[in-house]
């Protein structure tokens, strides 16, 4: 089994009392997308950072592309493109000259046809010899990936790259980064705290808080349709309540609220749970449902707001 | 590294207000030139009437070289914040506009980029001494014609042949770009300290003028701290154009110059070199 | 007898040469006249020194001009001082024997040469004020003047003479003039961090030398006017 592109064990980082990353361990594998969640203050920037050497950790080492990161550093960097928070450029300089310069800080001198192809492929098209000081906050974002991607990396990392964008745009960044993936064969670490944004795009994933990895694993495992919260809204509260908790359902009652009530079900018993209630004559305002992990990291993010 | 420095440069050099100290020096120098010009004679005069009463004074007075030398000695304090304009500003505004996180995750060390922008900072200072000296010196010979030098000291008038005046004014501009390369030392170092370009740059300034007032000061407090300031070495190369030349003093001064480029780089390396970038 | 011619023999001897001592300043001025008048015009190279207070100034060398009666011309590359007074005024002066009255003035040693003074007075309302000159009657040659003007107080010459003395040129001239001591004007000096102090005891007049050393003399070359004219 070929070992992870990404491997970090035991990462901490402190700032004096503060704890921002946790002894953390990850592993990412090779030419997957995976996603990093985590509520605001998480530690997800602080990590990233740390994988880009903007910030030194205060314990624990990372791997990548089977070496450690600290002592090999010049021969790793150049295989990682970014953004990180937002991109930012040289504004009183063209689009190109960005680029370039981010071309020959990786010790590569691109012509000027890869360059306008890459520019192409960002839907930058036309505007390349423009002042940055002059492009849109989407139009900064594609130029920020055309400039993560200049020297060719086999590692993309984006940091919240979909901030700011109207929908078009960010059906346009899925499109791309499942590109990269599919026909480029590059390793995306994608970070997000929009739960259904890493669940359209990432292979794998994990949810970090306070510092720590919570959750890892696979988003098809983690985000499945076996494991779901059904929440149903009865018109009737206490006839519903009794009906359920004298039925065959009360062992997947987790919750019985003022309005309404929580089952853990898969998603094929939502129809048996729809005849027995309409069999008890028990009507209902909604039955709704909602993954297990969402609510959890709901309930993570909320407390982190 | 030349790959670097190339980088640095291009980006010096694309960022129109590289050129404020090239247009600043410009307009100084030729308004001079042209005040001399026109009223030279009277200024010289003025100067030379006690001396006029009793010898007649023969030869090209007002020639290059003492404009030259005037020019020198007005640009004095506008030199140094033309310089920390540009090297205050390039580790700072790389922070404050954000692309120092792409910078600083790329193959290049840390200590490779500052050096990159020390030297690209240091070529920018040479670039801008070379230009005052073609436009105060060049020029000037070329306006007003060569002839001997007139030093006006406060306690002497020194006159220095013609011949023996090149060599002191190439030195006095390698003494100069040295002393401005303290200034861009000085605001690069504190350029890594923070993430706006405006602070270095005031700082470099403040710290400047507070020196040179100290230096004027004749308290005894002051006399202690005096030979320590890099302003009260800064002006040494005035005295490359004294006879005898204190050569003593000059060398002194020199290395009093390198030892703060010295001083400053390192606190510039060490800082920059282990801090995390947050912005 | 013997004893009384010998004695008559040095009384006759002591006469002649106290009757030769004894010149009218007058003659002595002319004698010097008459060396001078071999001269029309000159061409010489020159070495200056200049001890000014207040002036750092380095020696330099060049060339020198004189035509009759007083043009007089200083070339160097570089700036000079010169007394204001042409060396020559004293010289052209005393070829107008009317002009003024020449008084004895006593004798005095200058170095090993035995000078009489001659004081002059002008006889007319003039610049010049009093002139002084000791002159080696031996050789008719005006070692050293002292004149004192209205417009440019009081200059002194000497000179010193070599193998040029027939036609009183000198080898050397030193010229001392009285003058205020030099300041920079404050306005214009800028001189930080300065340590020199002001010497509160220094008076505020005193002297500056100017010293010409004359070499290479090429005498009644008919030297044209423009010489002294053009820059």
């Amino acid at each position: 089994m070929p070992s992870p592109i990404i491997s970090i064990r035991h990462l901490s980082k402190k700032y004096g009392q503060f704890t921002a990353v946790n002894d953390l361990n990850l592993d990412i594998e090779a030419g997957e997308v995976f996603g990093f969640l985590g509520p605001n203050g998480a530690g997800k920037s602080t990590t990233l950072r740390m994988l880009l050497t903007l910030i030194q950790p205060t314990a624990g080492e990372i791997f990548i592309l089977d070496k450690n990161l600290q002592k090999h550093r010049r021969d790793i960097m150049g295989q990682i493109g970014s953004i990180i928070e937002k991109p930012d450029f040289h504004l009183y300089l063209s689009a190109i000259n960005n680029l370039k310069i981010q071309a020959r800080l990786c010790g590569l001198h691109p012509s000027d046809k890869e360059l306008h192809e890459l520019i192409e492929m960002v839907g930058l098209k036309g505007r390349e010899r423009d002042k940055v000081k002059t492009y849109s906050h989407g139009m900064k974002q594609r130029l920020g990936l055309a400039q993560a991607l200049v020297h060719n990396p086999q590692i993309v990392i984006l940091d919240e790259p979909t901030t700011g964008l109207d929908p078009q745009g960010i059906i346009d960044l899925r499109v791309l980064i499942l590109r990269l993936k599919n026909e480029m064969k590059k390793t995306v670490l994608l970070s997000s705290h929009i739960l259904s944004e890493i669940e359209i795009i990432a292979d794998s994933m994990t949810i970090i808080a306070g510092g720590k990895a919570v959750v890892q694993g696979k988003v098809k495992e983690l985000l499945s349709n076996e494991d779901l919260i059904i929440i149903v809204e009865p018109e009737n509260m206490p006839a519903c309540a009794q009906a359920l908790q004298n039925s065959m359902w009360h062992k997947r009652i987790s919750l019985v609220g003022e309005t309404n009530i929580e089952l853990k079900l898969s998603k094929g018993e939502i129809p048996e749970l729809n005849a027995f209630l309409s069999e008890k004559e028990l009507k209902t305002y909604s039955v709704s449902y909602k993954r297990t992990l969402e609510d959890y990291f709901l309930k993570l993010t909320n407390h982190h707001v | 590294m030349f790959n670097l420095i190339g980088i640095e440069l291009f980006k010096i050099t694309t960022k129109p207000r590289s050129y404020l100290g090239f247009l600043a020096i410009t307009l100084i120098i030729l308004l001079i030139q042209f005040a001399f010009y026109m009223d030279g004679k009277q200024y010289l005069d003025f100067i030379f009437q006690s001396l006029q009463n009793s010898f007649q004074i023969e030869g090209n007075i007002m020639n290059g070289s003492l404009i030259c030398f005037i020019i020198l000695q007005m640009l004095i304090v506008q030199m140094p914040l033309l310089v920390a304009l540009v090297t205050g500003d390039l580790v700072s505004g790389e922070a404050s506009s954000g692309t120092i996180r792409m910078l600083l995750s790329k193959p290049y060390s840390r200590a490779q980029i500052l050096w990159a922008k020390y030297i690209a900072g240091s070529i920018y200072t040479f670039a801008l001494i070379a230009w005052l000296g073609l436009l105060a010196l060049g020029l000037g010979l070329l306006i007003f014609g060569r002839g001997d030098l007139v030093v006006l000291k406060s306690d002497e008038l020194v006159i220095l042949r013609a011949d023996d005046v090149l060599w002191r004014f190439i030195a006095a501009f390698f003494v100069a770009f040295l002393s401005l390369s303290v200034v861009s030392t000085f605001s690069l170092m504190l350029s890594c300290f923070t993430d706006n370009s405006i602070t270095p740059i005031v700082a470099s300034m403040s710290v400047i003028i507070i020196f040179t007032i100290i230096g004027t000061l004749d308290v005894p407090l002051f006399d202690m701290i005096k030979p320590m300031l890099f302003t009260t070495h800064m002006i040494i190369w005035r005295n490359l154009f004294d006879n005898p030349l204190p050569t003593d003093q000059i060398i002194k001064s020199l290395l009093v110059l390198v030892l703060h480029i010295v001083v400053f780089l390192s606190i510039a390396f060490r800082h920059f070199t282990r801090k995390d970038i947050q912005n | 007898m013997k004893k009384i011619s010998i004695l008559f023999l040095f009384a006759s001897l002591l006469f002649c040469a106290e009757k030769a001592a004894a010149q009218s300043p007058k003659e002595m001025i002319a004698k010097v006249n008459q060396h001078f008048a071999k001269v029309r015009d000159y061409a010489a190279d020159i070495a200056m020194n200049f001890q000014i207070p207040g002036v750092n100034i380095e020696a330099i060398s060049g060339k020198v001009f004189y035509k009759v009666p007083d043009k007089f011309r200083v070339r160097t590359k570089g700036i000079i001082f010169l007394p204001k007074q042409n060396p020559y005024y004293a010289l052209a002066m005393l070829k107008d024997t009317n002009a003024y009255t020449a008084v004895p003035g006593g004798t005095e040693k200058i170095g090993s040469v035995t000078c009489t003074i001659v004081n002059v007075i002008p006889n007319k309302d003039d610049d010049l004020i009093l002139g002084k000159f000791w002159i080696d009657d031996a050789r008719g040659l005006v070692i050293k003047s002292q004149l004192t003007t209205k417009s440019n107080g009081t200059i002194i010459v000497e000179n010193q003479f070599g193998k040029m003395q027939q036609y009183a040129l000198p080898d050397k001239m030193v010229f001392t003039v009285d003058m205020a001591k030099f300041k920079v004007p404050k306005a214009v000096a800028v001189d930080l961090n300065s340590k020199s102090k002001v010497d509160k005891n220094a008076s505020g007049k005193g002297t500056g030398t100017i010293t010409l050393q004359f070499s290479n003399y090429a005498i009644n070359k008919q030297l044209k006017d423009a010489v002294f004219t053009q820059d």
